[in-house]
C-alpha cells in the first residue's frame, strides 16, 4: 500500500507540470499586451523598456516560462505586478476568507443534500421527491450571478434584512454580523451544489434499495429507518467521497462571480482582478493552487474511498501485487 | 408536464434577466424623455440638482458619508498614480499643494507659488500650520523628500523630468522650496500643485516609497485620518480635528469596495451608500425626481478619442485616414454610446471646455459619405477589414465600437472588434500578437494647462510613435509647452488644436460628464467640480 501511495504521489508531478505549461501559454496568448496596464503616457522609451524587462516580456514565451518555473521551484512565486507585493502574501491574506465562505457552503450543502437525497430515494415517486426533482432542475440551470442579484434585491433592498455585500459591517466584528453577511453568498454557492449532491444521493439510494441485503433486512423485520440508517446510508454515501474530493479545490480558490457580486474579499475576487490586470504571477499562482488542490482532493478521495470500502482496498492491493498500479 | 414547467421557468428567467439589464447601448432605443436640465460642457461645468428639495434642512455637524469603490487600493499612498479609483479612495487623507482649473487656483498645503519671469524657477511656499496625522509639522523637508521619491517612480516624469529635462531643487527655509527647470514648461505648475507630499520622517530617508512598508502607515495630511483599512472591504476615515483649514463637517467618510454596479445601485437605494456614479438613462430616470436623492453632473474633463495606426498599414496614406474620419457621424456615435446629453457631448477638440486654452470654435470632422467613399476607393481602404481594439472597462466604449463598425460599413470597410485593456501605446506595439489598426481611449485630467497630456497628444517619445503627427504639429506643441507668457501659450495651443485635425489620425469623439446620485441628506457636493471626488472634503456636510 505504501508503494501505491508513493507511486500515486509521484504521478501528480507530471500532471502539475503539464497544467502549468498549458496555463502559462494560454495566459500569454490572450490578446493584448500585458505591459500596457503598467505603462503611462509620460514614460520615456527607456522606462517603457524597463517595464518590459521587469515583467520578463522582453524574452520569448518559453524563456519566460522557464524563468518562472525556476523561481517557483525555489519557492518564489514572484511579486504581483499590480500591487508589487509577494504573491504568496496576497494569497495568504485572502485564503482564510475564501475557505470560510466555501467551507460553510460546502458543509451546508452536505447537511441539506444527504438527508433530502436519502428521503427522495426512499420515497421515490412521491410528491416530495417530485418537488425536489423540480428544484434540482432549476438549481443547476440558474446562473449564479443572476441568483446573487435577485437575492440582494429581495433580502437587502426589498426586505432590508441582510446587507448587500462585504464581509463585515463597519465597526461591527461580531459573529452574528459575519453570519448575516455570509447567508446570501453561502445560499448562492450551495444551491447548485445541493442539487448535484441530492441527485447523486437519491440515485445511489434507489440502487441500494434494490440490493439483496435490503430485502434480507426487510424480511428480518427491520424498520425503514433501521434499513436506511443502518445499512443503506453508508453504501449510498461512498460516491459522495469522490465528489467531496473534487470539490476540495473550490474551498481555496473560491468563486469568481459570487465573491465579486457580494464583494467578498476572497481568492475568487482576487483571481478576477488579477485577470483584468493581466497580473501574470498572480494568475499563475492562483491557477497552480487550484490545480494542486484538485489533484490532492482526488488523491485524498481515492484514499478515503479505499479506507471506507474494503472491496476497493482489496482491488487496489491486488493490482499493486500484480504490478498493475 | 416537466417540459412545460421547464419552459415556463426558462421564460421567467429570461424576463427577469431582461429587466435587470442595464447596458448603455440598450438605452439608445428608449424614448428620450425630457431630462432634467443637462449640464452644458461648453461653459464651465454647472452642477444639476434634479430632485426638488424637501422642507428646508440645515447644516448639522457630523454624519457618515459612504462611497463605493470598484476595487481595493494597493497601498495607502496616491503619489502620481493615474488610477482614478485609487485617487478617489485615498483623497480624504491626502492634500495637494494646490489645484488649478482653467480660471482659478485653489491652494491647500501651499499658500502660494511664484514663477520667475523666464519660467525656470518655481518658488513654493507651504503653509506653516499644517500637520501630519501623527502631529508632526509639514515642512519643506517633506516636499524635498517627495521630489526625491518621485525620482524612483517611473510615471512621475512630469514632475522630475518635465518635457524630458531634469530638475534641481533646494529648500530656502523651513517652508519654502525652489525648483529649477532647464527649460520653461507651461504645465509644470499644474502637475506640481497636484503632487501629494509624503511624510519624510516615517520613511527615514528611504525614497523608494512604492511597495515600502511605511507606505501603509496611513499618515496623511488631509481633512480625514484613516482609522481602518479592511483589506478588500473598506477604508474608514474619521475627521481630522486638527486639520489646518478647519474642522470638517462630516464625522466620517467610508470607502466601501463594491465591484458590481448592480449591487451598488441596490445599496444606494437601501441607504448603504451615500452616493454612486450613474451611467445610464434608466438610472437617471430612477433617481431623478425622488426626494431621497439628488443628481449631480459636471464635466469629467476627459476627451475620448479614436487613434489610428499609420506606420505600416493602409492608414499610412492620408487619404485612407481622411476617408475614415469623414465616414463617421460623431454626434450619432456619442448618442448611441451614452444615450443622453447629460452623460456626454460630442467633442469638437482634443481639449475640453475645462481645459485652459480650449478653442470653442474648433470644428471636429463632419460626416461626408460621398467623399469618404471616394477616398476609400482611391486609397485602397475600401474592401479591407480593420482591427479595432476597445476597452470594456470604460463607459460607452463598446457601444462606440459597434457604431464605428456600422458606419464604416457604409464605405465598404469592415471592422473586427477586439476587446481588451488597450492603452494608447497599443497602437504602435509591434510585439503584440494582433496588430491593431485603431483603438479607442481617453485622456482625462484635462483641466488647467493641457501640456500634462504631452504623452498622449503631444510630441513626447511615446506620442510621436502614434504617427500621423506632422512636424508643424509637434513644433506647435513644443512652442506651447515652452512658452513663457499666457498669450504665447494660447496662440500655440490654438495651433495645436487646429493642426491636430489635419493629422486625421486622432479623432476626438466625446466629452463625458461625471454624473452621480447622492442622498439628499448631504450637501456641499456641488462645490467641487473635479472628477477626483472630492477635491475638498471640507465642503461636504450633512443636512438635519
Amino acid at each position: 500500500m505504501k508503494q501505491y501511495l508513493i507511486r500515486r504521489f509521484l504521478q501528480l508531478i507530471p500532471v502539475v507540470f503539464l497544467v502549468s505549461v498549458f496555463s502559462y501559454f494560454i495566459i500569454t496568448l490572450a490578446p493584448g499586451d500585458p505591459a500596457e496596464m503598467y505603462i503611462t503616457d509620460e514614460m520615456t522609451e527607456e522606462q517603457i523598456q524597463a517595464v518590459y524587462e521587469e515583467m520578463g516580456l522582453d524574452k520569448s514565451i518559453p524563456e519566460q516560462y522557464a524563468a518562472w518555473l525556476g523561481k517557483v521551484l525555489q519557492g518564489d512565486f514572484g511579486k504581483s505586478l499590480y500591487t508589487s507585493h509577494p504573491v504568496t502574501e496576497e494569497i495568504k491574506g485572502k485564503l482564510g476568507n475564501t475557505t470560510l465562505l466555501m467551507g460553510t457552503a460546502f458543509i451546508w450543502s452536505l447537511l441539506v443534500a444527504v438527508p433530502v437525497g436519502l428521503i427522495c430515494g426512499m420515497k421515490k415517486g412521491s410528491l416530495f421527491d417530485k418537488a425536489v426533482g423540480a428544484y434540482t432542475h432549476v438549481a443547476v440551470s440558474v446562473p449564479n450571478f443572476w441568483l446573487a442579484i435577485m437575492m440582494i434585491y429581495l433580502f437587502s433592498l426589498k426586505l432590508g434584512i441582510l446587507p448587500t455585500s462585504g464581509m463585515h459591517s463597519l465597526n461591527n466584528n461580531t459573529t452574528w454580523d459575519l453570519i448575516k453577511h455570509m447567508i446570501m453568498p453561502v445560499m448562492v454557492l450551495s444551491i447548485e451544489t445541493i442539487a448535484v449532491f441530492i441527485k447523486y444521493v437519491r440515485s445511489n439510494t434507489i440502487s441500494q434499495m434494490e440490493e439483496d441485503y435490503v430485502l434480507t433486512a426487510e424480511s428480518k423485520g427491520c424498520s425503514g429507518r433501521q434499513i436506511l440508517f443502518g445499512h443503506v446510508m453508508k453504501n449510498t454515501l461512498l460516491p459522495i467521497i469522490t465528489l467531496c474530493g473534487m470539490r476540495l479545490s473550490s474551498l481555496v480558490v473560491g468563486s469568481f462571480i459570487t465573491e465579486s457580486v457580494f464583494g467578498w474579499p476572497g481568492l475568487g475576487r482576487m483571481g478576477m482582478t488579477a485577470i483584468n490586470n493581466r497580473d501574470y504571477p498572480l494568475i499563475m499562482a492562483y491557477t497552480m493552487l487550484s490545480c494542486v488542490m484538485l489533484i490532492i482532493g482526488n488523491f485524498v478521495a481515492d484514499l478515503l474511498y479505499a479506507a471506507a470500502d474494503p472491496r476497493v482496498k482489496k482491488s487496489i492491493l491486488s493490482a499493486v501485487d500484480k504490478g498493475e498500479r | 408536464m416537466k417540459k412545460t414547467l421547464s419552459i415556463l421557468l426558462a421564460a421567467a428567467m429570461l424576463l427577469s434577466m431582461a429587466a435587470c439589464g442595464n447596458s448603455a447601448a440598450e438605452q439608445k432605443t428608449e424614448t428620450k424623455t425630457e431630462t432634467p436640465a443637462a449640464t452644458t460642457t461648453t461653459t464651465p461645468a454647472a452642477t444639476t440638482e434634479t430632485a426638488p428639495a424637501s422642507t428646508a434642512k440645515e447644516k448639522v455637524d457630523g454624519g457618515t458619508f459612504v462611497m463605493p469603490l470598484s476595487a481595493d487600493v494597493k497601498e495607502l499612498i496616491s503619489i502620481v498614480t493615474s488610477d482614478d479609483n485609487i485617487w478617489q479612495a485615498l483623497s480624504p487623507m491626502w492634500d495637494m499643494m494646490w489645484y488649478e482649473t482653467n480660471d482659478s487656483t485653489n491652494f491647500y498645503l501651499a499658500e502660494s507659488y511664484d514663477i520667475s519671469d523666464d519660467g525656470l524657477d518655481y518658488t513654493v511656499k507651504l503653509v506653516e500650520n499644517a500637520k501630519w496625522h501623527d502631529g508632526e509639522a509639514i515642512t519643506a523637508d517633506d516636499l524635498i523628500f517627495t521630489l526625491d521619491a518621485c525620482q524612483t517612480i517611473s510615471n512621475a516624469n512630469n514632475i522630475v523630468t518635465p518635457n524630458g529635462n531634469g530638475i534641481t531643487y533646494e529648500k530656502t527655509d523651513d517652508f519654502t522650496v525652489v525648483i529649477h527647470l532647464e527649460t520653461p514648461v507651461s504645465f509644470y505648475s499644474n502637475v506640481l500643485g497636484r503632487l501629494t507630499i509624503l511624510p519624510e520622517h516615517i520613511y527615514e530617508g528611504d525614497p523608494n516609497v512604492v511597495g515600502h512598508e511605511k507606505s501603509n502607515a496611513g499618515i496623511g495630511s488631509g481633512p480625514y485620518k484613516l482609522v481602518e483599512w479592511n483589506k478588500g472591504e473598506s477604508l474608514v476615515y474619521t475627521r481630522n480635528e486638527d486639520y489646518y483649514r478647519g474642522k470638517p463637517n462630516l464625522e466620517s467618510i467610508i470607502m466601501k469596495v463594491m465591484p458590481d454596479a448592480a449591487v451598488q445601485e441596490m445599496a444606494m437605494q437601501n441607504g448603504e451608500l451615500s452616493m454612486m456614479r450613474i451611467t445610464t438613462q434608466e438610472q437617471l430616470d430612477k433617481f431623478s425626481g425622488d426626494e431621497k436623492f439628488n443628481v449631480y453632473s459636471f464635466s469629467e474633463v476627459r476627451t475620448n478619442f479614436l487613434l489610428l495606426r499609420t506606420s505600416d498599414n493602409v492608414f499610412n496614406d492620408i487619404k485612407a485616414r481622411q476617408a475614415f474620419c469623414l465616414a463617421l457621424n460623431i454626434p450619432e456615435i456619442v448618442e448611441a454610446s451614452f444615450g443622453s446629453e447629460i452623460f456626454a457631448s460630442p467633442a469638437n477638440s482634443i481639449f475640453t471646455p475645462m481645459t485652459k486654452y480650449y478653442n470653442p470654435d474648433q470644428k471636429n470632422y463632419e460626416q461626408d459619405l460621398e467623399l469618404a467613399k471616394q477616398l476609400a476607393e482611391e486609397s485602397g481602404l475600401a474592401g479591407t477589414t480593420l482591427k479595432y481594439g476597445y476597452r470594456t472597462d470604460r463607459v460607452g466604449m463598446e457601444a462606440q465600437a459597434l457604431m464605428v463598425q456600422q458606419q464604416l460599413k457604409q464605405i465598404g470597410v469592415g471592422v473586427e472588434l477586439i476587446s481588451g485593456n488597450f492603452g494608447s501605446g497599443a497602437i504602435n506595439n509591434d510585439e503584440q500578437e494582433v496588430k491593431l489598426d485603431l483603438i479607442s481611449n481617453g485622456a482625462d485630467s484635462l483641466v488647467g494647462d493641457p501640456g500634462t497630456k504631452n504623452g498622449t497628444f503631444g510630441n513626447s517619445a511615446k506620442a510621436v510613435r502614434n504617427s500621423g503627427r506632422t512636424e508643424e504639429y509637434m513644433q506647435a506643441w513644443n512652442d506651447a509647452i515652452t512658452a513663457v507668457t499666457d498669450e504665447a501659450r494660447a496662440e500655440a495651443y490654438e495651433r495645436v488644436q487646429a493642426l491636430s485635425q489635419e493629422t486625421y489620425s486622432f479623432i476626438p469623439t466625446s466629452q463625458p460628464n461625471y454624473v452621480f446620485v447622492a442622498s439628499s441628506q448631504f450637501g456641499g457636493l456641488d462645490t467641487n467640480q473635479t472628477v477626483m471626488l472630492f477635491q475638498d472634503y471640507i465642503d461636504l456636510y450633512m443636512l438635519g
